[in-house]
């Protein structure tokens, strides 16, 4: 059977879903059709998180590629605040001891007066704010194995390089929607109320700035500044550095839509939801919607229903769980705030309680994310685990004094990473 | 208040399991850790078969595995044969591993379809080696090289389940929990807070605490008859209320796996352990009389019976709430789930764990107890979903029994996974919850629920694609060949110390 699979909008999301179809949907779907692609691609950067890494990479978009033509950098996290501000890393923070999570010792340590801010126990989040980067170890004794990264990218040419890629794999373009489209994906920017409202979010939008042809000072971390009334986010990529404004001017509200897949119509992208910015979640987004939309196709000439049942059932609780983390990041948190979401009021409830993480199923956060979040815009737990009471505060001290003093010394070592960038695509060149 | 002492009452499974589970997680607390049990009240001794996390939890408990399999006459378990359960002369094993390269984009079982269609492969057992293991009586240890095939599978126990919890009592009290002689004869609560204060023994000793652990079985002493917890009951999804348990001779090799066998008003277990073979005979009384449940049982035995009849009864649910006050409710006490999949061990395991993480650090506070009860009301649902699936997915009509579960209405959230299943083949996944999708695809197609569609992308790989992936059949073989006899396995790996034992 002849399936033609059409792209409604533009841009880079547009693109990312041709490509997507054609390659990982190679010899299933004969016709990729991306219609009304000269919508104009927002200028801006981009945050491929390590989660899409893998993903980008079946689809031709190696890091090496990414970062070499699409002025990518290498991302270890979010700084929120000036400097030194606080750093959500991808990764690990301290060290676990008597199976309790280290956030419950540093919890003791905030007690008693003797902690270092939670951030300085992560290598990841020291990295991220010296601007330093190496590949992390493989080996899981090492202290250089406890941190993940992402990539930041240029908007614009990664739709270029996602457009050429596309095309090559044989995606057309077209005026207007085919007649015998099989699977429709909609990717154009959602319009009007969202259906279902994210109520603990503030109604604002991005608007991008400008794109600043200063080298960003630090290309290991994006920054997230300002009110929550008004944030202003900082992405750098390898030569330049993208300004976005959140702001509360075209009060926009933030939510999803109810059903993202109707019929044969598949809502993905800015056209399934619309979020602030603050975490950069869109492209993370989008590819586990596309991931999640190819593990799910129907059969030939099978009915939708229950497949589109199980895809609105997992794409929106995997959305709302982004929403919960974009929430507590923009003040969700703070003790004087009620909460609607019930999966963000449980996760607030529990972790001041006693510091206990809860994730759920289909969640694109992992835990350590959760616990980076919560420690830094949650406050801190009215009590620790018991275990975590045993040993005597000295020696708790002592122990990740330790900790944190071997993250500074492995920190220093390390190179900053333009320097890095720079022998990385050298000695790939050369090879 | 401080935590200073816990009393369990009861020992059994459940009470030495949460003896030495907390006497050891909660270690660095210095806490007091006593065990009330009588000698006059028999326990049920659940959970002869376990699941691979029990390996987890002796681990964690620092126990020696050698000398753990010698003291409780244990063998080695890679799964579970169904006989007759979708139609009878059926058979297939539910094995503790995967089916098929896993690094695939797209799930095994939609590809193993196609290959079936092509008439490169009958059997999607054949992509599992815990399964063709099984089948040749064979046993060898995973590996931790993620690139072998030998770390697709992992393995439990089929073990004595008194001799384990004599092994965790001499463990425990080892570690200093006191035991206590006594049979319970009334409870002290606080008049204000209702929270316990004392367990009162027939001896008029007083066992004062500051929380408690009901392992009373199915009698529910603190949390049920206390406390005020309301049994759910799911006996119309799992009507199987009666159980006769027996143990016969060995005869020949042991297997390295359970036997679970459809009978005509339920089904009946076998367990090979290394000295005898445990049996029983799981039904529903509405269906079958105790008397020709009993003759069934003793009928269809291996060898000669060395034990009595031993009658039990039962009813399928949970407790709605497990955390009361300052009272959880671990094991039977909790609720009841038979023993089908080997859940009971792992139940115990489910709620010692959650309580080590919940433990109150200061007073009782009700957002503990409320996770405490969200985490295990989870585990018991997605349990139940699971065994009810064994029965529903049948298409057996041959007694009122399976005409009953076959057409009964099934929990909703059960009906949504069988639905996608059916439609596409689509297992639906979660994070929490203890049987993950191999357990899933193995009761499916080994009970005949075939999806009428696949995944369509797998009508576009080609035909070398799948012959090489045909090519992992020979490597199980190949591996296979370096595998032990279960039996030499064992001797082997512990013989020694269990003749030390016997």
């Amino acid at each position: 059977m002849m399936r033609t699979v059409s792209i409604l909008g533009g841009g880079l999301d547009a693109w990312l879903a041709a490509l997507f179809v054609s390659r990982k949907l190679e010899g299933l779907c004969e016709r990729v059709v991306v219609v009304a692609p000269e919508a104009s691609e927002a200028r801006g950067g981009v945050v491929a998180y390590p989660q899409s890494r893998s993903l980008l990479a079946n689809l031709g978009l190696s890091e090496e590629t990414l970062v070499r033509e699409t002025d990518g950098a290498f991302l270890l996290g979010a700084q929120f605040g000036a400097a030194p501000g606080y750093v959500t890393a991808f990764g690990s923070y301290g060290a676990p001891a008597n199976s309790v999570p280290f956030h419950h010792y540093w919890t003791r340590l905030k007690e008693a007066g003797r902690a270092a801010p939670f951030d300085a126990y992560s290598l990841g989040a020291e990295m991220a704010r010296h601007g330093r980067f190496v590949h992390p170890s493989n080996d899981p004794k090492r202290l250089e194995s406890t941190f993940g990264y992402g990539v930041a990218l240029d908007r614009t040419q990664l739709a270029a390089l996602v457009e050429s890629k596309a095309r090559a794999s044989g995606v057309k373009t077209a005026d207007a929607p085919p007649d015998d489209a099989w699977l429709q994906i909609d990717v154009r920017p959602l319009a009007g109320d969202a259906l279902a409202p994210w109520a603990d979010l503030p109604p604002m939008a991005g608007k991008t700035l400008d794109s600043l042809d200063q080298r960003a000072p630090n290309l290991s971390c994006w920054k997230i500044e300002g009110s929550p009334d008004a944030l202003l986010v900082s992405l750098p990529s390898r030569s330049r550095t993208h300004r976005m404004i959140l702001g509360a001017e075209n009060k926009q509200a933030a939510g999803r839509v109810a059903k993202p897949w109707s019929g044969n119509l598949v809502s993905v992208g800015r056209a399934s939801h619309r979020l602030p910015g603050a975490m950069q979640t869109d492209l993370m987004v989008l590819l586990a919607e596309l991931d999640l939309l190819a593990s799910l196709l129907p059969a030939d000439g099978q009915p939708l229903e229950i497949v589109g049942h199980e895809y609105n059932r997992r794409a929106t609780r995997m959305m709302d769980y982004v929403a919960d983390m974009e929430a507590l990041v923009m003040g969700a948190g703070r003790a004087e705030r009620a909460v609607s979401s019930p999966s963000l009021t449980r996760r607030i409830e529990q972790f001041r309680s006693r510091g206990r993480i809860v994730t759920y199923d289909d969640e694109l956060f992992s835990e350590q994310d959760w616990i980076a979040a919560l420690v830094g815009f949650a406050g801190v737990p009215e009590r620790v685990s018991p275990l975590a009471l045993g040993a005597p505060i000295d020696a708790v001290a002592h122990n990740y004094d330790g900790f944190r003093q071997a993250v500074g010394r492995a920190v220093s070592r390390l190179p900053d990473q333009q320097t890095y960038l720079s022998h990385l695509l050298e000695t790939a060149g050369a090879s | 208040m401080q935590i200073r002492k816990i009393v369990i009452a009861g020992g059994g499974t459940a009470g030495w399991m949460s003896a030495a589970g907390l006497c050891r997680l909660l270690k660095p607390l210095g806490l007091e850790i006593c065990l009330v049990e009588s000698e006059q009240i028999g326990t049920v001794g659940v959970g002869e078969a376990t699941l691979p996390h029990m390996r987890f939890f002796n681990r964690t408990l620092g126990l020696d595995e050698r000398e753990l399999m010698a003291a409780t006459n244990a063998t080695f378990k890679l799964g579970i044969e169904f006989r007759d359960w979708g139609r009878i002369g059926d058979s297939y094993i539910h094995p503790f591993g995967d089916y098929g390269p896993v690094d695939q984009a797209i799930p095994f079982h939609h590809v193993w379809h196609r290959m079936k269609e092509e008439g490169l492969s009958e059997r999607i057992d054949d992509f599992s080696l815990p399964v063709r293991m099984s089948e040749r009586g064979k046993f060898g240890f995973p590996s931790e090289d993620a690139e072998s095939l030998m770390s697709t599978f992992s393995y439990a126990y089929q073990l004595d389940a008194s001799l384990y919890a004599k092994f965790l009592r001499r463990f425990s009290e080892a570690n200093g929990v006191k035991r206590i002689e006594g049979r319970i004869m009334a409870v002290d609560r606080d008049g204000e807070s209702g929270h316990i204060r004392a367990l009162n023994l027939e001896s008029g000793e007083r066992v004062d605490g500051d929380f408690f652990i009901d392992c009373t079985g199915f009698r529910a002493l603190l949390i049920g008859k206390e406390l005020g917890a309301k049994f759910v009951d799911w006996s119309h999804w799992l009507p199987c209320d009666r159980a006769i348990a027996v143990a016969c001779e060995k005869t020949g090799e042991s297997l390295p796996y359970t036997r679970a066998t459809a009978r005509e008003a339920g089904w009946q277990w076998r367990i090979p352990l290394q000295h005898r073979t445990g049996n029983g005979h799981v039904y529903c009384s509405e269906f079958m009389e105790d008397q020709a449940a009993e003759d069934i049982l003793l009928t269809t035995l291996d060898a000669k019976a060395i034990s009595e009849p031993n009658r039990l009864r039962f009813k399928a649910g949970m407790q709605d709430r497990q955390w009361i006050g300052n009272c959880i409710a671990v094991g039977l006490s909790s609720g009841f789930l038979e023993p089908l999949e080997s859940t009971s061990i792992y139940l115990i395991q489910a709620g010692i764990t959650a309580f080590a993480e919940l433990m109150p650090a200061g007073g009782i506070d009700q957002r503990d107890v409320d996770e405490f009860n969200r985490v295990m009301q989870l585990e018991y649902d997605r349990i139940r979903d699971f065994l009810v699936l064994h029965y529903h997915a049948t298409e057996r009509d041959d007694s009122p029994f399976w005409n009953y579960v076959r057409t009964m209405s099934i929990p909703d959230t059960l009906k949504e996974k069988m639905d996608l299943f059916k439609s596409r083949g689509v297992v639906q996944e979660y994070k929490d919850g203890l049987f993950l999708h191999p357990s899933w695809i193995a009761v499916y197609l080994g009970q005949r629920v075939m999806p009428e569609a696949r995944d369509p992308r797998v009508d576009a790989l080609s035909k070398a694609e799948l012959s090489a992936m045909m090519k992992e059949t020979a490597e199980i073989e190949r591996l296979l060949n370096d595998c032990k006899g279960h039996e030499t396995a064992l001797a082997e790996f512990c013989g020694q110390r269990a003749a030390a034992y016997s």
